[in-house]
């Protein structure tokens, strides 16, 4: 694992998020990735620091700007997730020949809304999902199948029926709402699993 | 505040031996990428059927898991959570 699997993953990260961003993390390690989150990662180092690290250190990166308007009336749009995505894009343009192979994929719900509020961005990769987990899954899973057209990767339907088996297992095994377990250790029993099974 | 941790070695094995599918028939009802719903063998390759809505998939896969002597049947809802686990005795 390095900086040829690792995918730096921007997105929100709240409960209401939590049915794309599992899905999300499960897909890129049942693909042979190595998600890469600030959330997850120590907090001696400022947030800031933490997230240009993750940056400089993969190859890949998924932008989920799904969430930067406001879903009530009266809440404020949030910038973290464009200014994250400018911080690579930064990276992918200046920051010297190692970057120059750094690969983004940007997720929206609908197809056009990028458009109306960031259309510098037209023309990089920029998929939509219509909030629908198994849509999110097929879109990750395509864009990586893309970039690589050599390797052959595993269906959409494989990777969700793995993933709906997942949850079933955790469900079984687990007294508490898996909806309160932290994304950390989402990610420690998913990766103990695909590696399993593979 | 620092969360508590939900993953130990054990329970991260035991997890993962459940993809293995060896131990126990089990049966599930999960969405398609397709709009409907799927009924489909855990740790099996193809969907034994597809419906278009979850609630006819939920009564053929009771009816179905039951005549294959499954041991369970969950129902998930379109995030893939499970909403119903439903165990079935085993009558010899």
């Amino acid at each position: 694992m390095g900086f040829s699997t690792n995918v730096f993953i921007n997105c929100p990260f709240d409960a209401k998020y939590n049915t794309l961003q599992r899905p999300l993390i499960y897909t890129i390690i049942y693909l042979g990735m190595d998600p890469q989150l600030a959330q997850t990662k120590s907090s001696a180092i400022t947030r800031i620091d933490q997230i240009k690290k993750l940056i400089k250190e993969s190859k890949f990166s998924i932008h989920d700007l799904s969430r930067c308007k406001p879903l009530k009336r009266n809440e404020l749009p949030r910038f973290n997730m464009p200014f994250e995505l400018g911080l690579d894009f930064g990276c992918f343009e200046y920051g010297g020949k190692k970057f120059n192979e750094k690969k983004m994929l940007v997720l929206e719900t609908d197809r056009y809304h990028y458009q109306k509020v960031l259309s510098d961005i037209a023309g990089c990769d920029i998929e939509y999902h219509n909030d629908d987990p198994n849509t999110l899954v097929n879109k990750v899973r395509n864009w990586f199948s893309s970039i690589d057209a050599e390797k052959i990767y595993p269906q959409t339907t494989d990777i969700w029926d793995a993933y709906n088996d997942l949850l079933r297992s955790l469900g079984n095994r687990l007294s508490g709402n898996i909806d309160d377990m932290p994304i950390a250790d989402f990610i420690k029993f998913a990766k103990n699993r695909v590696q399993t099974f593979k | 505040m620092k969360q508590k941790s939900w993953y130990t070695k054990k329970l991260g094995e035991l997890v993962a031996s459940d993809a293995t599918g060896e131990k126990e028939l089990g049966y599930k009802v999960i969405s398609s990428l397709s709009g409907g719903w799927s009924v489909r063998r855990c740790g099996g390759k193809r969907a034994v059927r597809v419906f278009d809505s979850r609630k006819d998939a939920v009564a053929f896969a009771k009816k179905y898991a039951k005549s294959k002597s499954a041991d369970s049947l969950s129902i998930h809802d379109q995030s893939g959570m499970v909403k119903k686990f439903i165990y079935f005795k085993k009558t010899d």
